[in-house]
């Protein structure tokens, strides 16, 4: 349910650089969560998902505009995973670097 | 963010300016009945009458905690008065007599009052002079420097200002920005305005008295109609980005929709130019120098603007660059090392994580008893959180998780909770020099998204995290 608020950034983002001048394509957004993205992806109506709020459908009006791609990745290469719990030093240090935080 | 002795005695102050001023206008009260509400005594006696109540701060006052060397204080520090009348006393009355003068005349030069009598039914504000001694690095005196500010508290809503908010760039744009100018080799170049707030435009009626012991001659009992912004009034800084607003737009700027500091011009194909405003400091980015210049021109032309090159530092970032390799680094070493001087800090053992792994917080661990409440509100709490997501929406991605944890004990915080944010600090100090750096050749953009099944122990919140990344460096 993240991806929400992602898509909003996406979106955003990807308005802020059309006016820039750099119209970027399909903005991909990588989840860890199955299940999100099978909401994401699949129309459908599930009787699991009813208490999922209207908001949450969002995503999938996103993604079935095509501004924006949901895609599937492991946890473990998951740069988010730094911002939503702490983790050990390695995954840790990793995140960071991937976020462009270096030593100078 | 004021610590406790220090905001009674500005009160002080204020107060007795304000009586100074009743005793002036009692010789003309004849003549502005509408006064009423400022001077309720004035028919009687001058003694008033004062509730003998001993006054007490607010136990939430207690957490601004005040240290002499915090950069960012508003007080006026020894040797500089903090009224007119102190400043007359003072063993340097004559320079500030004409540092006053000349600002005077600055005023009166740039047309920012007209003197009127004042309309029944409407209400002239106060007024002050600040005084300032600049000083170089040498801790010379450079030059005395006061500014006449507008006792702003005294307005009232649809009166005296309608609206006053006034947008700035969103941070997230100036990292967008930058990532460009890494990738594409652009130029980046910064300007400053001048007195910014003096060149906005008033659009509502002000009536303000005029300055103590500058009064035109004859003409005492007018007041000043101001019709550019002073320092102080509630309204400033719209007025100053709605004047800047319609200026930059008349050369055919366009301002973006999505962020509405931030301006755009293309000129052929691969001619462009972005500015980015923040308050009084821009941000100017094109490919083309000339571009540049132009605007710089235009811009001195309406404006008292002060350039400042390539861009090394705006709001407490610096900036490095390495042009050869398409680089940009965004730090803020300095503010980093402040606040670990601030929190007393400097000399605490680095952590490799600012939280350690399966670390949770919960309301629980919130003081039960009265006593640990006492002992908790003598800890700097607040302030030690917001300076440390200062630096977070800044340059550091990397704490936002363990900032957003403790920040939810703001109301109430324990002894663990007080723990887990010095681990943070901990963990500043040892990556103080760390750097967010823009470089890659290509612009893609990339998003990660994350969430944590009902991490929060209370309320079974689940927390939501997200990147984006762009030319190799997190932008949002």
């Amino acid at each position: 349910m993240a991806a929400t608020q992602a898509c909003k950034e996406a979106i955003w983002i990807q308005r802020l650089m059309e006016e820039l001048g750099h119209k970027q394509q399909k903005i991909p957004v990588y989840c860890d969560s199955q299940s999100a993205l099978h909401i994401a992806r699949n129309p459908a109506f599930h009787s699991r998902t009813k208490h999922i709020g209207v908001q949450y459908h969002f995503v999938r009006e996103v993604v079935e505009d095509g501004n924006v791609d949901m895609q599937k990745i492991h946890t473990k290469d998951n740069l988010a995973d730094a911002m939503t719990k702490p983790t050990n030093t390695n995954k840790f240090e990793w995140c960071r670097s991937c976020y462009g935080l270096s030593d100078t | 963010m004021q610590g406790k002795q220090e905001s009674d005695s500005t009160v002080n102050e204020i107060a007795t300016v304000q009586m100074d001023e009743k005793y002036r206008e009692d010789d003309f009260s004849e003549a502005e009945p509408e006064h009423e509400e400022q001077e309720p005594e004035k028919a009687n006696d001058i003694e008033v009458h004062r509730s003998t109540r001993q006054r007490k701060t607010p136990s939430w006052h207690s957490d601004f905690v005040m240290t002499s060397y915090d950069a960012y204080c508003l007080l006026t520090e020894e040797g500089e008065p903090t009224t007119f009348m102190e400043a007359m006393r003072n063993p340097e009355a004559s320079m500030w007599m004409t540092a006053m003068q000349e600002e005077i005349k600055a005023l009166h030069r740039n047309h920012t009052w007209k003197l009127v009598a004042l309309l029944v039914g409407r209400k002239a504000i106060g007024n002050k002079w600040v005084y300032k001694i600049k000083k170089d690095s040498n801790d010379k005196v450079e030059r005395y420097r006061e500014k006449l500010v507008v006792k702003g508290y005294a307005q009232k809503e649809g009166v005296d200002f309608n609206e006053i908010f006034s947008p700035v760039v969103r941070l997230t744009t100036i990292r967008v920005v930058l990532a460009m100018c890494a990738a594409f080799d652009l130029h980046l170049e910064q300007l400053d305005v001048k007195t910014a707030f003096l060149h906005g435009e008033l659009e509502e009626e002000i009536y303000m008295l005029q300055p103590e012991d500058f009064e035109e001659q004859g003409k005492e009992n007018l007041v000043c109609r101001l019709t550019k912004s002073l320092y102080g009034l509630k309204q400033v800084p719209r007025c100053w980005y709605k004047r800047f607003d319609s200026f930059i737009i008349s050369f055919g700027y366009s301002r973006l929709s999505s962020d509405h500091c931030t301006y755009y011009k293309r000129s052929g194909d691969n001619d462009f130019i972005i500015l980015l405003l923040y308050v009084d400091d821009m941000l100017v980015v094109g490919p083309n120098k000339d571009q540049i210049q132009e605007l710089k021109a235009q811009l001195a032309k309406e404006f008292d603007m002060k350039d400042l090159g390539p861009a090394n530092k705006i709001l407490g970032m610096q900036i490095h660059r390495d042009r050869n390799d398409r680089k940009i680094w965004l730090s803020q070493k300095n503010y980093l090392r402040k606040i670990l001087q601030r929190f007393n800090m400097q000399e605490c053992k680095p952590n490799s994580t600012p939280l350690p792994i399966n670390f949770k917080l919960s309301s629980s661990m919130c003081p039960s008893s009265e006593a640990e409440r006492m002992e908790m509100s003598r800890v700097p709490y607040a302030s030690a959180v917001g300076s440390l997501m200062y630096a977070m929406i800044c340059t550091r991605p990397d704490i936002t998780q363990a900032v957003g944890v403790v920040s939810r004990f703001m109301a109430d915080p324990g002894k663990e909770h007080w723990n887990a944010v010095k681990r943070i600090i901990r963990y500043i100090k040892g990556t103080s020099n760390v750097a967010l750096c823009f470089g890659g050749s290509e612009l893609i953009v990339n998003g990660y998204v994350d969430s944590d099944f009902a991490g929060d122990l209370d309320k079974r919140k689940s927390t939501t995290g997200y990147v984006f990344t762009l030319a190799k460096a997190a932008v949002s």
